[in-house]
């Protein structure tokens, strides 16, 4: 009992640490559709959760070029909720399938954001059917004093299909209904179950 | 007529041309270790040189003023005068004088104007003993041992309506605009100075000399504008500027010449301050962006836009320059 209690107070102890030490990262997460059909345009965000006092950043995007193809690169609204800012769509490679430094600064003397919210918006262009992965890479996230934010590169994948073989795409609020009516089946059968048997 | 060829050439080694100089004369004038100068007088051993120097660190603040004027007498008058424009280094001729509040005045009187950069820049030389229809050849060379942003004001002639001649412009690597025409005229351009790469500039001239209205009568006069080189920014520590005067005829006479040299005024570092002009505007964001994600050695770096110096320009340059923007710019 005493060991155990060693070994859940050290592992606590450690889970604390971790979380202390990893107060100031951020994580920066590609956020990607499931699947969109060939042919289509999509959209793609970049977004970061846990940001402190974010001043500037600048990453690149790896994805499978015989998949997706970039469109546009535009500003999300997270930095520039902390004022004015000038932005670096970064290099669109579409043949090596990467956007190459895409980069954003807040201007002037101003404090950074904190917290989360969309950085960077992508559209892609869906060419054929396969997967492909979005990768996020060669991330520097730097704060007000200019000093480096660490942080996590959480990338994202999209499944290109052609519209006869997409899944069908699930409604809510079908899936209620549809869950309801099991539901209520579900009872039926049990009350019916559960009602004693009379004998002729 | 008779043949007068003039060589005006730019070299980095004072030695060389020195030990070209019939008599050699120290600089009687120069402030700062980034100057020197050696002016040797025509006294019918030649060839005669005149030659300014500039070489080594760059040393911000320290005005050369006036290097040295020179008469066929031998004697030297090097006055102390400041010429100062913002950012430009210049070795080359000029006849005349600079007062001491640093303004120049040269054969032609030229106006002092120290607001006007072009009253300041004037290199003259007066040559007496130069008769209509002489060749003249003026070259230029410059060896820079660094990359610089050049700028380039060549002009050759007198005063306007004083005269005129043909000037055929040829250049060695020269990265300005060569083109022929007839002076009055001036050139100028701005480039880049690659590391180690000699560049020269010859013209060839036409002297009409009865048109001159040069002090003495039938008497050649000139003035030429020498390669200026834009230093700001990241001047390179070897870099070296410098000019030469040979008159091979002994017949023709030396009557007034002298160069000068100065340096740029103190330039007060600016964070962020890319492109150098003592200020922090979209400029310098958009030098950033321009070279941005480019590193030391790739064609796209600019050493100037590399903030930290850290060898590349990324996220952290763009914000430094970003940050150092005056309250409520916004660049697009």
């Amino acid at each position: 009992m005493n060991i155990l209690c060693k070994l859940a107070f050290g592992l606590g102890f450690a889970a604390f640490l971790a979380i202390v030490g990893d107060a100031n990262a951020a994580d920066l997460s590609v956020v990607a559709p499931a699947s969109v059909t060939a042919g289509s345009e999509f959209t793609v965000d970049v977004n970061i959760s846990g940001a402190a006092d974010l001043y500037g950043y600048q990453f690149d995007l790896g994805f499978n070029p015989s998949v997706l193809s970039t469109v546009s690169v535009s500003e999300g609204s997270f930095l520039a909720s902390g004022g004015s800012t000038f932005f670096i769509p970064g290099t669109l490679d579409n043949v090596n399938g990467s956007v190459a430094a895409t980069a954003n600064t807040l201007e002037n003397p101003v404090p950074g954001v904190s917290g989360s919210g969309n950085l960077v918006v992508v559209t892609f262009e869906a060419l054929t059917n396969g997967v492909s992965a979005i990768a996020v890479s060669a991330v520097e996230l730097i704060d007000s004093a200019f000093n480096s934010i660490d942080s996590t590169a959480i990338s994202g994948s999209v499944t290109v299909a052609s519209s006869s073989v997409m899944a069908p795409e699930i409604d809510p609020a079908s899936t209620m209904s549809a869950a309801t009516l099991l539901l209520g089946a579900l009872a039926v059968l049990r009350s019916r179950r559960a009602a004693p048997r009379r004998s002729a | 007529m008779r043949r007068l060829s003039f060589s005006i050439f730019l070299v980095s080694s004072l030695a060389a041309a020195t030990a070209m100089a019939a008599g050699v004369y120290p600089g009687a004038n120069f402030f700062g270790a980034w100057a020197s100068t050696s002016i040797a007088i025509n006294d019918g051993t030649n060839p005669l040189v005149l030659n300014t120097t500039q070489s080594g660190p760059p040393q911000n603040g320290v005005p050369n003023g006036l290097l040295a004027a020179s008469s066929d007498s031998g004697t030297i008058a090097g006055v102390a005068g400041q010429v100062s424009a913002s950012g430009v280094a210049h070795a080359g001729f000029l006849g005349g004088a600079a007062t001491a509040s640093g303004c120049v005045t040269g054969l032609f009187q030229q106006p002092c104007d120290t607001s006007s950069a072009t009253s300041e820049y004037l290199d003259q030389f007066h040559l007496t003993g130069a008769p209509d229809g002489t060749p003249i050849q003026v070259t230029f060379t410059l060896t820079t041992n660094g990359s610089v942003n050049g700028f380039g004001s060549w002009s050759i002639g007198s005063r306007a309506g004083d005269g005129f001649f043909q000037v055929d412009f040829s250049s060695s690597n020269e990265p300005g605009p060569v083109v022929n025409s007839i002076i009055h005229d001036t050139r100028s351009w701005t480039a880049t100075y690659i590391v180690g790469t000699e560049y020269a500039l010859t013209a060839s001239l036409l002297v009409g000399t009865s048109e001159w209205n040069c002090p003495g009568g039938s008497e050649f006069c000139g003035v030429v504008n020498s390669i200026a080189l834009d230093l700001t920014g990241s001047p390179p520590l070897s870099s070296s500027l410098s000019a030469a005067l040979v008159v091979p005829n002994p017949s023709i006479r030396l009557v007034a010449a002298s160069g000068y040299n100065y340096l740029p005024p103190p330039v007060v570092a600016v964070k962020g301050d890319v492109n150098g002009d003592g200020l922090v505007n979209c400029a310098d964001l958009q030098l950033v962006k321009v070279a941005f994600n480019s590193r030391r050695g790739q064609a796209s770096y600019n050493a100037n836009a590399d903030v930290n110096g850290d060898g590349v320009i990324n996220i952290v340059d763009l914000s430094t320059v970003a940050r150092a923007l005056p309250v409520g710019t916004t660049c697009p």
